[in-house]
């Protein structure tokens, strides 16, 4: 009896406990690719970033002599690589980046190119979609805005600036990945003058508001709201037959020049994924701005084939400044904008109706003007979730 | 759901009023659950079939109660105070050869300035929590229980038995995130005796099913909130969304071994359980929005639960001496699910793909128990004092890698309680003495990087759990007899506090009041 007991009990201690976790960790060597003609001898401090979407942390290193980086034991799943890189030259600095998504299921040993980023006289300062609720509970999003800064010390002329919100909301690969040196857009808004009749101050900044009112007080807006745009520069006006946007005189209005789904007012995606560009399309006034749209068009069939959509394409060299904002951690693999125009990805993680913002973060204060960071990469470059606070320098 | 419970009320009012002319019908008092209780091993082994072991006193009492639970000596994942309300009835029974049980509860109850859980019960759930930072909430609980055991001999050497226990209710808070959680948990379980002159084999078997359906939803008019799944120590992810999906299943098998050797007055039995469970964590969530049209598996959680007891007993009679020796191990691997959200097929909807899964955490919990228990009874058996006292050592380790972190722990505690029952002609009182106290023997924590939870959970959770404690208690009960219907009627009162090594304090305290019969 005491035999079979034995046997019985040593097997059941044997049995009863788990084995250890089977775990991986996977090394991942990464190459930064500067191009041909970088010096040899200052490959050296690129800060590469390893970003796990699904658990949205990150891991970072910076390249060695050879341009190279190893993380050593990095748990499987999906990461983006970004690298940035700041080149000072001859007195003046360059921002190199570079972003890739990899799937680390085992070793991975891959490159990453990096572009040169150019740096623009004015770019995106915030940009402020979320939106809030009113009083009795209902959402707001009138009060959107995007602000536009001069980032040099000399004035610069705004006229003619274009606002442009790329096609896709970002929920499913790039359908225009193909179509190289271009981003297509659905809407394109500019800001009018002949090019001299907007100066905007070194280190200040215009605010584009799609209502330009004080949004606290007026009987059109919500005591919620974050923001008074009452001193917006200007304003998104749909002029339609029904008149379901109202105009208030006190803020100029933005020339509309496309506008593919039309509607009662110019309303960004509360949840984020508006991806938002400021360019200069060539022309120096509607009309020829409105020649180069129309020969760039592009057309998109819908699923079931019956509806022909279209859009426009503009090349890369006519955008000053590109932030990718994506409605998750999740979607930031479906890129729109290519790296050399933004090398990265930002969102308001705390969602819609959050009043949130995304500002760009300050580089330096010099002589009492505000310099912003302008790496092209908007991950690095920007702050999420911070409170709106358009024309504030700091 | 109210239909099936009035069912379930009126099958024990029934089961209750059997009991009112049972075969053997002894005296019972307010003791008598207890006494049954420490003085049947057999009915602790798991094994349905040894209901008819137990010692043949057949009480059967309805009781209404109040419990408080109250003060900061808490988990993290509790709440700072637990009081509840509770209706609840029990009946043990002989009809011809058959032994029968039989219980119902019904609890109502409100966990107040709770912090860090959504999820019912967080020790079922661990380490895969799930919870929002937004504290101060409460938890408005409603839970039905029901528990039958059946036993009866097949023939002279052979009996059998059934043992069903069934649990169901919901559980809600009342600020925004607010989870509503619906909890269904059951477990059936067939079982086998032999019976020799001197020895006696059983074997029973158990299945388990638990679900737990959690749906948070924000009443606040498009506002959005972080809800965060915890993975392991100092590991989580978030999600910000106005609603939130999770489903905890939990499938569990096993079975036991048990075997007494009798000699005169001295008896031993020596059972084993042994259980295999697995539990699957799901979420209802497509990228940013949250619903069950595309279904993310977070992760699942395998487990091994094996005890091994040991209950020697020397019965004189009027004393029963009762040694009990206990090993009980819990062991945990948990996998993570890698998964990306695309879109397939011809629909091109959004669906959660699996690249993988990853085995990720690991956890191994260790009690160790010694017990000593003098039980002296009367002329009718029943019980008049019982003695305890006990040692229990306890020991955590869980690892969760990569990032590699560590948490581990033991802990020894003391305990000693002496209950005695004091009989007056017009009446009975009974009054215990309890103590016990809890220092810690070593305790570490390794974690990779700090974060916010770290700091408001692990942290404060890990210092929780290491801390020493003494706690004294005292129970009093009162009991009269009746003239009609039903045999006595009882109040009682239970008070326990506990005082931690950095002068936190909690207070257990419940009343209840009913009729026995």
């Amino acid at each position: 009896m005491k035999r079979v007991l034995f046997i019985v009990a040593s097997f059941l201690i044997l049995g009863s406990c788990l084995k250890e976790p089977d775990y991986h960790g996977y090394k991942v060597d990464m190459m930064v690719d500067f191009g041909d003609d970088f010096p040899q001898g200052q490959k050296a401090g690129a800060k590469v970033v390893l970003f796990n979407q699904a658990k949205a942390y990150k891991v970072e290193a910076v390249t060695d002599q050879q341009g190279k980086v190893q993380f050593s034991t990095v748990e499987p799943g999906f990461y983006s690589v970004t690298v940035s890189y700041s080149l000072v030259q001859e007195e003046s600095v360059s921002y190199l980046n570079g972003i890739k998504t990899i799937h680390v299921f085992g070793a991975v040993n891959d490159t990453v190119k990096v572009f040169k980023g150019r740096l623009s006289p004015f770019v995106i300062k915030e940009y402020y979609y979320s939106g809030t609720n009113t009083v009795a509970g209902k959402p707001y999003s009138a009060d959107q805005y995007i602000e536009i800064v001069n980032n040099t010390d000399m004035v610069q002329y705004a006229d003619g600036i274009s606002v442009l919100e790329h096609e896709s909301y970002g929920n499913g690969e790039n359908f225009w990945a193909n179509i190289k040196d271009t981003i297509v857009v659905k809407l394109i808004w500019t800001i009018p003058g002949n090019g001299k009749e907007v100066p905007v101050l070194p280190g200040k900044s215009i605010v584009l508001a799609q209502d330009g009112i004080n949004h606290r007080d007026d009987p059109n807006g919500n005591p919620l709201s974050p923001v008074n745009l009452g001193n917006a520069d200007f304003e998104f006006y749909v002029d339609e037959e029904k008149k379901r946007d109202i105009d208030f005189p006190a803020v100029p209005n933005l020339e509309e020049d496309l506008f593919v789904f039309r509607a009662a007012d110019v309303a960004f995606h509360v949840s984020g994924g508006s991806a938002l560009a400021i360019a200069k399309i060539p022309g120096n006034n509607k009309f020829e701005r409105m020649q180069y749209i129309n020969s760039k068009l592009v057309s998109k069939t819908s699923a079931s084939g019956s509806n022909v959509t279209y859009y426009a394409k503009i090349a890369n060299k006519y955008v000053l400044d590109a932030v990718e904002v994506v409605q998750d951690e999740a979607r930031s693999v479906y890129k729109r904008f290519p790296q050399e125009l933004d090398a990265g990805y930002t969102l308001v993680a705390s969602g819609s109706r959050s009043g949130k913002c995304i500002r760009r973060k300050v580089y330096a204060m010099v002589q009492g003007r505000t310099i912003y960071q302008d790496t092209n990469n908007s991950t690095e470059d920007f702050l999420k979730d911070v409170d709106p606070r358009p024309k504030i320098y700091e | 759901m109210s239909k099936i419970f009035i069912s379930i009320l009126l099958f024990q009012i029934c089961l209750i009023a059997g009991a009112a002319d049972p075969d053997v019908a002894k005296p019972s008092n307010l003791l008598t659950f207890r006494q049954i209780e420490a003085g049947s091993p057999w009915l602790r082994s798991g094994n349905a079939a040894g209901l008819a072991q137990m010692l043949q006193l057949f009480p059967a009492e309805l009781k209404l109660g109040f419990n408080l639970n109250d003060g900061d000596f808490h988990s993290v994942f509790k709440g700072k105070s637990d009081q509840s309300f509770d209706f609840s009835s029990q009946s043990f029974q002989k009809i011809n050869k058959t032994h029968l049980y039989g219980s119902f509860n019904y609890s109502k109850s409100l966990e107040k300035e709770l912090n860090f859980s959504n999820t019912n019960d967080p020790a079922m759930n661990y380490p895969y929590l799930l919870t929002d930072t937004i504290g101060n909430d409460t938890y408005d609980r409603e839970f039905f229980k029901l528990a039958a055991i059946i036993s009866s001999p097949v023939n002279s050497q052979l009996d059998w038995g059934l043992r069903f226990d069934y649990k169901v209710g919901t559980a809600s808070q009342n600020r925004d995130p607010r989870p509503e959680n619906k909890v269904l948990q059951t477990t059936v379980s067939p079982g086998l005796l032999f019976k020799a002159s001197r020895f006696k084999l059983g074997a029973n078997l158990t299945y388990g099913y638990y679900n737990e359906d959690i749906d948070v939803s924000v009443v606040e008019e498009n506002a959005q909130h972080a809800m965060f799944q915890l993975h392991g120590p100092g590991v989580f992810t978030y999600h910000v969304s106005s609603s939130f999906y999770r489903l905890y299943q939990q499938h569990q098998f096993g079975g036991g071994l048990q075997a007494e050797w009798m000699s005169g007055n001295i008896s031993n039995l020596l059972h084993s359980d042994y259980w295999y469970s697995v539990q699957t964590i799901d979420d209802g969530r497509r990228g940013g929005a949250a619903l069950w049209a595309a279904t993310k598996n977070d992760s699942r959680l395998d487990g091994i639960d094996w005890n091994l007891t040991d209950v020697f007993s020397i019965d004189k009679g009027a004393k029963v001496h009762q040694l009990k020796a206990m090993l009980h191990i819990v062991n945990k691997l948990g996998t993570e699910f890698i998964q990306r959200l695309e879109k397939v097929g011809a629909t091109d909807l959004e669906h959660w793909i699996t690249y993988g899964e990853e085995q990720k955490y690991y956890s191994l919990r260790s009690n160790a128990e010694f017990n000593y228990q003098l039980l002296v009874k009367d002329e009718d058996d029943l019980m008049k004092s019982m003695f305890n006292a006990g040692l229990k050592y306890s020991a955590f380790d869980e690892k969760y890698y990569l990032p590699n972190n560590d948490q581990r722990y033991s802990n020894l505690k003391l305990a000693a309680s002496y209950l005695k029952l004091f009989t007056f002609p017009r009446a009975s009182v009974s009054a215990e003495m309890k103590f016990s106290y809890q220092f810690n023997l070593d305790g570490q924590q390794n974690l990779a990087g700090t974060n916010f939870l770290v700091e408001k959970m692990y942290g404060p959770e890990f210092n929780y759990l290491t801390e020493g404690f003494l706690s004294p208690g005292v129970s009093l009960a009162y009991q009269v007899p009746l003239q009609k219907t039903f045999d006595k009627y009882f109040i009682k009162t239970d008070f326990d506090w506990y005082h931690s090594e950095s002068g936190l304090t909690r207070t257990v305290f419940s009343f209840s009041t009913g009729l026995i019969f």
